[in-house]
């Protein structure tokens, strides 16, 4: 099978053509963490929900409905309504629980909406402080966690139908609409036994009508009602086409509803604009060894594998441009761990070249002829360097499927620097060696670095 | 064929040296942690900052303009050079300092008072902030990383064996209580990317394990007539070692280049890479291997026990031997029925 395995290139251009069109599109857009850029930092003051009065009307509803549903949430419900039937103000006691789960609502949130290494603490007694890494613009960072107020779906004439209590997800998806056939973004609702019967109470009693969706008193959409809906599962819809607009409003609405359930009402009471925590030296600094690092890298590469050395040093090059489109591509952010990570990813790459070339070298030794050792010394050399990788993998999947939001970063940046490693080392390394094996039949020993 | 004879050295020969020495160290670096927890000011077998334990946030108000490194200067007279310096980008006369030792908080602002410029008594604030990793984090953590170990385990399991898998993961607990033992020594802040350093310790650990195992795997399905096992663990981690070598020295250059250039606020995450990053690949070649041999060494002699009086066979799991094959591996040529374990099957050892 002595043939150049174009099939390869092919691959190989594809990579590069999708890094390089990454990080064309997100160049003036790459996002650091608070360590090396900044963000918004706000401080929130939390305080029990007092539900919204014009709700008295929504919530006899409740009562008389359905309430044999034994959800921990339902009965604070029914425990504010009485409070407000009272007309008693007697503040809610508002525990470091709440605090806890406010926190960790707020993260996912905000996460959910592709903004990570976002790092919340609880303040005192009753503040939240979130930082918001790669932010400049204090308004549209507090537009994301802004609306985390209480969630209300209003007929036209502002009566309650269900609240955000009832909301038990809302995602965001693309969706078929039945007659019109394009795939259009979308909101997906989902509610509890109780909600079910009042969106579906309540978009009977409205269908040609609106229902306007209120976070605390500002109106986030009012979709029309086509049809009662019955079984709890609705869709919003956001227009037409592909439009990127209408994708960003319904992930952001999906992020805004799921929200909605947050145990505390939190308003702001201190925003700011903050500098780097490392300080700008230090990231300048951090650059320049950065570099030093690679160039470090690919002298002893070379020193030590001669020509071989040269195409390791290509194949790093090309695995940093690869590594950098798809960080760009998913929207990672560059802070302190991700560094980490990526400097160990960095030594993987190398690894799956030192590995190749050392069998290469080994296979040469036994008497061999170079196409026949570049054969035999990648196939031996990719067992473990698809092993040792596949093992990595597994293990940073289970931390980005469960981990926190720092160990999710960093285990996702890791995750991408294996498959580019591995990408490089298949369809560079392996590539290039063999168009070299098969066009020179006769190789200068020396400049390979190779002995028998 | 003419095969020039690779230098072969008696790494396994050694072995129980090696393992000692290891030993040694994973139980001095559990008495520094166990010092620290009882006999240090930080209670704590590790310095948990301020991510972990919580600590004071100060907004101040300067009278003009603040540089993060003269407060950083200030800081580091009172110990507290890691902490979290954040100037107001829009006023660059408010900065908000985030500190883990709170104990002198009110002489930090006096200094930095005198060393930087008048404080706004009016707007100053000085609060108790909780962990940015909470109780619940942690928790949440440590059971991830634990089923991730798991995982890894049955992978190396199915990959290669058990046996291995559990040297690959012992070796990664000795990587990561070495590095954290040096971590405790020097009372170095354990904060978020501490904590990356870390779970890289641990990923490096496991990648080069495995580089080490697959050789040793090949080396068994294509062994020679007569080796014994340790033999070929001894050829397996002799022809890796170049490749060992090459890839940690490569990463260590680029961890020291980044630890020198970058400074001060990067050392510590530097000094955690560097110390897992050497121990780990020592690790690899030095205690999986052994580990795996004297295993199977152990193996060998209970087995040789039970084969020694004649035309005894024995069962295990599946897989007969008879009184000339010594060891759980299939056999083909004896040359010293009772001692040399032959070895002619390309799986690895598969009883119990």
């Amino acid at each position: 099978m002595k043939r150049i395995k174009w099939e390869q290139l092919v691959i190989l251009l594809l990579a590069i053509g999708l890094a390089f069109l990454s990080i064309y599109s997100y160049r003036n857009d790459v996002r650091y963490g608070l360590d090396l850029q900044g963000g918004v930092h706000l401080v929130l003051q939390a305080e029990p929900i007092e539900e919204v009065v014009e709700e008295t009307a929504a919530e006899e509803e409740t009562k008389t409905s359905e309430e044999a549903t034994e959800k921990t949430t339902e009965t604070t419900t029914t425990e504010e309504v009485t409070n407000e039937d009272l007309e008693s103000l007697v503040p809610k006691k508002m525990t470091v629980e709440d605090l806890e789960k406010a926190r960790s609502v707020l993260e996912k949130r905000i996460n959910s909406l592709g903004v990570s290494e976002t790092s919340i603490s609880i303040q005192g007694t009753d503040r939240l402080i979130v930082d918001i890494p790669g932010f400049s613009d204090i308004d549209q960072a507090k537009k994301i966690i802004g609306k985390l107020a209480v969630l209300t779906f209003k007929d036209e004439a502002g009566t309650v139908i269900v609240d955000g209590k009832n909301l038990k997800n809302a995602t965001f998806a693309f969706q078929t609409i039945k007659d019109g056939g394009t795939r259009q973004p979308v909101v997906q609702l989902e509610w509890d036994a109780e909600g079910k019967k009042k969106f579906a109470d309540g978009t009977a009693a409205n269908v040609g009508k609106t229902i306007k969706i209120f976070l605390d008193e500002e109106e986030l959409m009012a979709p029309t009602v086509n049809e009662a809906i019955t079984d709890g599962n609705a869709v919003i819809t956001f227009g037409e086409s592909k439009n990127e607009d209408a994708i960003r409003q319904a992930q952001e609405t999906a992020a805004l509803l799921r929200g909605g359930s947050l145990p505390l009402k939190l308003t702001f009471l201190e925003e700011r604009i903050v500098g780097p925590s490392l300080g700008k030296d230090t990231i300048n600094n951090t650059k320049i060894g950065a570099i030093v690092a690679i160039l470090a890298v690919i002298l002893y590469m070379i020193f030590c594998y001669k020509m071989f050395g040269v195409i390791g040093a290509l194949a790093l090059l090309l695995y940093a441009f690869l590594y950098l489109g798809f960080l760009l591509a998913i929207r990672s952010v560059f802070s302190l761990p991700a560094i980490g990570a990526a400097i160990l990813s960095i030594g993987g790459a190398v690894d799956s070249n030192v590995i190749v070339f050392e069998r290469i070298k080994e296979d040469y030794k036994t008497g061999r002829t170079l196409f026949s050792s570049v054969s035999s010394g990648f196939a031996h050399g990719w067992t473990a360097i698809f092993d040792s990788n596949f093992a990595m993998i597994l293990a940073m999947v289970v931390l980005w499927a469960l981990g926190t939001p720092t160990i999710k970063g960093f285990a996702i940046t890791l995750i991408s620097g294996i498959i580019a490693a591995l990408i490089t080392s298949y369809f560079f390394t392996r590539f290039i060696l063999n168009v070299i094996a098969i066009t020179n039949p006769k190789i200068n020993e020396k400049l390979f670095g190779l002995k028998r | 064929m003419n095969i020039r004879p690779i230098l072969e050295w008696n790494i396994i020969g050694k072995s129980k040296g090696f393992l000692s020495i290891s030993g040694i160290m994973v139980i001095i670096s559990l008495l520094i942690m166990l010092f620290n927890t009882f006999f240090s000011p930080m209670k704590s077998p590790l310095n948990f900052g301020i991510d972990f334990t919580g600590g004071v946030l100060m907004n101040l108000d300067f009278d003009k303009e603040v540089q993060e490194s003269k407060i950083r200067e200030v800081l580091s007279t009172f110990n507290q050079a890691n902490a979290t310096i954040q100037l107001d980008q829009r006023n660059k006369k408010h900065a908000m300092i985030r500190l883990s030792d709170v104990s002198n908080k009110d002489e930090i602002v006096t200094t930095l008072e005198k060393e930087l410029g008048k404080i706004n008594k009016d707007t100053q604030s000085i609060e108790v902030i909780g962990p940015v990793i909470g109780a619940e984090l942690r928790k949440n953590a440590i059971l991830t990383i634990s089923l991730a170990l798991l995982l890894i385990l049955i992978y190396i399991a199915f990959r290669f064996h058990w046996k291995h898998g559990l040297a690959g993961i012992l070796a990664l607990l000795h990587d990561t209580i070495i590095a954290l033992g040096v971590v405790s020594l020097f009372r170095i802040q354990i904060n978020t990317p501490a904590v990356a350093a870390v779970l890289s310790i641990v990923a490096y650990s496991l990648q080069d394990t495995i580089v080490i195992l697959d050789r040793l795997r090949e080396n068994i399905k294509y062994r020679k007539g007569n080796q014994t096992f340790a033999q070929i663990a001894n050829k397996s981690v002799t022809e890796s070692w170049t490749r060992s070598f090459n890839t940690s020295f490569t990463t260590v250059l680029g961890i020291a280049a980044l630890t020198i250039f970058a400074g001060a606020s990067l050392l510590d995450f530097c000094i955690i890479l560097l110390v897992g990053m050497l121990v780990g690949t020592y690790s690899s070649i030095y205690i999986v291997v052994p580990m795996v041999v004297l295993w199977e060494k152990k193996e060998e002699q209970a087995m040789n026990g039970v084969i020694v009086p004649a035309l005894s066979t024995a069962t295990g799991n599946g897989l007969k031997y008879k009184a000339d094959s010594t060891s759980s591996y299939k056999s083909e040529k004896v040359s010293e029925p009772d001692k040399t374990v032959v070895i002619k099957k390309k799986k690895t050892t598969r009883r119990r």
